[in-house]
């Protein structure tokens, strides 16, 4: 058994990881180094503490049975909730800015582990559920599951991890069976609020939408549903736009999709990013070496920004080794999502897959100045200790179901 | 029925993963692709701007050039001053720290800082005060940790050692101005830096100047001088050359003081055999000194709006109407002509004549009777003169005008020069009109009258003109530069040149009139005489239509071998040879005699540099 085990662990996830974290705990150092406060030139040795407490997490996700994580999965889901909402409540001491709590003299970011304990329930939820059959009452119960702590997060605020919780929700779906025609009425409404600027590509959209309901034929109440949804949103997002939205909410939400347009706001992090990733050139400026970050141009570059130092200081080629590096760990990520042939375990991978991706990409893209700004962090790269903890503890996870992957 | 247990169902993959992975992999080619885009295709464009972004090039302002007379005394230094300067991007409340410092010093408010220059990346301190006490100083230094960001910055400061004599001469420095900054950008100059605006400060500037320095500076987002960029050894500034003026600062100041309080006139001294200038005047005066220190509102103000012009240069910039003592002029002009000898007597004066239906005046109304020209001359006889203008004709007086340089600028390096008026036929023509005017018009030209307008200097390099017997010189003021590494000193080229159109024999006759209206006995230029030196000067009083008669005197000594020609004018003054004639024989005694007060004479230049 013990043999087996072995042979099914996965080494190239483990090692890519132990790569990743080890890289991190450098580029924190070379972010920091030349930071005037002490505190600052410090946190590499406190990514180093949280690296040794996410390895012990990481074990400790890998040995539990994941059987005990399915039938733990709402009460997990239920504390998870209740730890966010008690940041509201908790006296500030306790907490900072609605997104910490203090223990000692750490912080710990609850919404970091919520992300796990929401891929759990909504795990265990559509395993229960024949997703394929196209039941609308089915697809309720997982939305609300990920609104809940999503809306929760966004009032601390923090969008990108609210948008990580929406994100989780829709390649699960798929994975549990929902067709890409069901999966795109679903997210349908969205991409109306996006093309309902431009007149024509609405149209377009609409038109699109249409025929694949006309093509795909669900039931009556699905096709009403959408055309609802769709027209509603369509009519109601130019209104609320300019009667509801003040200038300077629509200036925001302007520099936040094109932060280019706003060089001295939203837009200088983004322009000072690309300077730095851009000065690295093909080789890099070397290790320590980086002029936009050593010199604090560069703001929130260990942890929103961190991509930027690697990039600066390793060039293209640094910065394709630690993309593919990430690539190799979400394949291996999802070639246990593949294989594992209980249901709950293999939605959880793929929970857990879809999380890492959507970090490194919206992170990266952040970085290189593609994608909006939401605050994300990269997957063991940048300096934090929640995030890290939850990342090993998600590795945790993947490797324990890699080891079970032939088990029910 | 529980569907579902744990145990219950079964994953079956079905191809999902295939979607899920090229998902992915699209997602990660894209990165891929924007990295190559960033890095490897506009690297290099990157990589510039990030250097620009840490590199601040600071750079050194040259001191400027000294200043020296021809004996070497020094008149301009630079002298160190504190400018306190704000670095906005350390301060966090901008207001709260102005409204403390501005309870020490009294401070302009700076232009509020807009919020792009707080983060732009090489911007450098904003000056808030310049030229502060010592006091302020050390307050300043003593309270740093109560004012972050507030610095003190040494910068030299122009120093005219002898405050307001010379001042139209030597000029004075001051901020660059907007528009100089458009125009000079390219060589060097910069915002707040200082530049000649008038005098030898602005003709001499470019090799006044030198060339700046340059400190390469790493800075951080913030600005924040991190150090010096290492490889890059700072430029060290080259100083700009030290001149050396034609002017003897002794003789200007006794030039300067022969002016009464109030008094508004010009006086030019020069060298008639080289065309330096030893002394020029121009009252009121003003002093530069005031231009390089922080110059209040109020300094502003009194001195534009001051009715005098106190900046207006006199000597080469105004143009007065000569009076008589162009009477030199008709009379080497008719001489030249042939329309008379030296014993021809026209119709003897009788105070006035009619010309037409017009009666024309003598100045003195009893009249001289019958005349020659050197009698004509001495007692400055205007019957005589209108006599010959009348059969001279406009266009011949005026091309002898032309022949002794006036009508015309010479090329003096001092900025603003005035070339005065000589009016002939085609003047008259283009004013009024052709034959709309009376040829009579010369009978007022031949008495130093009418439209005729010439310069301080013109009429000093002309009197130097007949003193020499027609040698004519450029005036200038620079005798030389100094090369920045020796002391050896490259002299101004002095353009002389003889006068071919006036013969030596008229000069001589008209030196020699020249030198009875100081010395005989109804000459109306004996205020000037010396004794012992044979002074020879023609006197002015010209008729003014805005008040009082200006007094003007222009003179030569000695008269064998002049060393000094002379040109004086006092505004509303009243008679030439009354008001003018004394000063010049004050300054004249004093340069031929070297006779200077100590208080005149300057100690030797002080060793302090900046």
């Amino acid at each position: 058994m013990a043999n087996r085990r072995l042979r099914n662990f996965d080494f190239v996830l483990s090692v890519s990881v132990i790569i990743l974290a080890c890289f991190g705990v450098l580029i924190i150092f070379s972010a920091t180094h030349t930071n005037s406060s002490p505190a600052e030139r410090s946190l590499y040795q406190k990514q180093i503490v949280w690296l040794v407490i996410g390895f012990a997490g990481l074990a400790l996700m890998s040995a539990i049975p994941h059987k005990i994580f399915y039938l733990l999965s709402y009460i997990m889901y239920l504390a998870a909730l209740l730890s966010l909402a008690g940041l509201f409540f908790v006296p500030a001491s306790f907490s900072e800015a609605f997104r910490w709590y203090r223990i000692g003299p750490l912080s710990f970011q609850p919404s970091e582990l919520a992300k796990i304990a929401t891929i759990f329930a909504v795990a265990r939820y559509l395993s229960t559920r024949e997703i394929e059959k196209g039941k609308l009452g089915d697809l309720f119960v997982p939305l609300f599951l990920v609104a809940v702590p999503a809306l929760l997060v966004l009032r601390q605020p923090d969008l990108g991890t609210a948008l990580v919780f929406v994100a989780i929700l829709f390649p699960m779906l798929y994975w549990s069976g929902l067709g890409v025609a069901r999966l795109f009425f679903l997210v349908s409404p969205g991409v109306n609020v996006l093309l309902s600027f431009n007149w024509i590509a609405w149209t377009c959209f609409m038109f699109v939408l249409f025929g694949s309901l006309y093509v795909v034929k669900p039931k009556v109440s699905i096709i009403f549903a959408v055309v609802l949804v769709n027209v509603s949103v369509g009519l109601a997002t130019p209104y609320l736009w300019n009667n509801v939205l003040h200038e300077y909410q629509r200036k925001r939400v302007i520099a936040f999709v094109n932060p280019e347009k706003d060089p001295l706001g939203m837009g200088y992090q983004v322009i000072q990013s690309k300077v730095a990733v851009g000065s690295g050139s093909f080789t890099g400026k070397g290790f320590l070496q980086g002029t936009q970050t050593k010199l604090d141009f560069l703001p929130k570059q260990h942890t929103d920004f961190i991509f930027a130092v690697v990039a600066e200081e390793f060039g293209f080629l640094g910065s394709v080794l630690i993309l593919s590096i990430f690539g190799l760990m979400v394949y291996r990520g999802l070639r246990i999502a593949a294989q594992v042939r209980n249901s709950y375990a293999s939605l959880v991978a793929i929970g857990v897959v879809t999380v890492f991706v959507f970090h490194i990409v919206v992170n990266i893209g952040m970085t290189l100045g593609i994608m909006p700004v939401v605050g994300l962090p990269l997957p063991f790269l940048s300096y934090g200790g929640s995030s890290l903890l939850a990342n090993m503890c998600m590795v945790g996870l993947l490797l324990n179901i890699g080891v079970r992957r032939y088990a029910y | 029925m529980r569907t579902g247990s744990y145990q219950g169902r079964r994953f079956y993959v079905e191809g999902k993963d295939r979607t899920v992975l090229w998902g992915i992999i699209v997602l990660f080619l894209l990165l891929g692709m924007r990295l190559f885009s960033l890095q490897v295709i506009k690297g290099e464009h990157y990589l510039q701007i990030s250097e620009e972004n840490r590199i601040r090039l600071v750079p050194i302002e040259a001191p400027r050039g000294l200043i020296f007379d021809r004996n070497g005394t020094l008149l301009v230094e630079n002298f160190p001053s504190y400018t306190v300067s704000i670095l906005p991007q350390e301060v966090s409340n901008i207001d709260a720290t102005l409204e403390r410092l501005g309870s020490v010093i009294d401070l302009q408010r700076p232009q509020p800082v807009p919020l792009h220059d707080r983060r732009s990346f090489n911007f450098a301190p904003i000056k808030l005060k310049r030229d502060v006490s010592f006091d302020i100083v050390s307050y300043v230094e003593e309270h740093r940790l109560e004012l972050p960001g507030v610095l003190c910055q040494v910068e030299p400061k122009r120093r005219y050692n002898c405050g307001p004599a010379g001042a139209h001469v030597l000029g004075y420095t001051g901020e660059i101005s907007e528009r100089e900054l458009k125009r000079y950008y390219a060589r060097g100059y910069l915002s707040g830096w200082a530049i000649g605006k008038e005098g030898v400060e602005r003709s001499y500037e470019g090799d006044l100047k030198g060339s700046n320095g340059l400190r390469y500076l790493e800075v951080d987002a913030r600005g924040r001088e991190v150090g010096l960029l290492a490889g890059k050894d700072p430029i060290s500034p080259v100083p700009g050359k030290n001149l050396h003026l034609t002017i003897d600062i002794r003789l200007q100041r006794v030039a300067e003081e022969v002016f009464e309080e109030g008094w508004i006139g010009a006086l030019v001294a020069l060298d008639p055999q080289t065309g330096e200038i030893l002394a020029m005047v121009s009252k009121p005066a003003f002093d530069p000194n005031q231009f390089s220190a922080v110059m209040t509102a109020e300094n502003w103000e009194k001195i534009y709006t001051d009715p005098c012009h106190p900046l207006l240069n006199r000597a080469v910039s105004s143009s007065y109407p000569p009076g008589s003592t162009l009477k030199i002029l008709t009379a080497a002009a008719g001489l030249e002509v042939g329309l008379i000898s030296t014993k021809t007597r026209f119709q003897p004066c009788t105070g006035e004549m009619k010309f037409g239906n017009r009666v024309f005046h003598c100045w003195v109304p009893e009249g001289h009777g019958a005349m020659t020209v050197r009698g004509a001359l001495i007692q400055s006889c205007d019957v005589f003169f209108y006599q010959l203008g009348q059969r001279l004709g406009v266009d011949t007086w005026s091309q002898y005008a032309a022949f002794f340089g006036l009508g015309n600028t010479m090329g003096i390096d001092l900025g603003g020069e005035e070339g005065g008026l000589v009016p002939d036929s085609d003047y008259y023509n283009r004013l009024l009109g052709k034959r709309k005017w009376s040829p009579n018009v010369i009978l007022n030209l031949a008495v130093g009258q009418g439209e005729l307008l010439v310069t301080p200097l013109q009429l000093a390099v002309f009197a130097g003109i007949i003193g020499t017997e027609g040698t004519w010189c450029q005036p200038h003021v620079l005798k030389g530069i100094e090369l920045s590494q020796s002391n050896a000193m490259i002299e101004k080229n002095v353009l002389v040149k003889h006068v071919p159109e006036v013969s030596k024999e008229t000069l001589k006759t008209m030196k020699k009139a020249m030198v009875d209206v100081v010395n005989s006995t109804w000459g109306t230029g004996k205020a000037a005489a010396i004794e012992g030196v044979a002074v020879g000067g023609k006197t002015g009083t010209s008729q003014n239509p805005h008040g009082d008669d200006h007094a003007l005197f222009m003179c030569f000594a000695p008269a064998d071998d002049p060393v000094i020609a002379l040109a004086v004018i006092v505004e509303n003054g009243g008679k030439g040879g009354r008001v003018a004639a004394p000063l010049a024989k004050r300054v004249i005694e004093a340069y031929l005699f070297d006779r200077y007060e100590e208080k005149y004479v300057y100690g030797q230049p002080t060793t302090e540099k900046f």
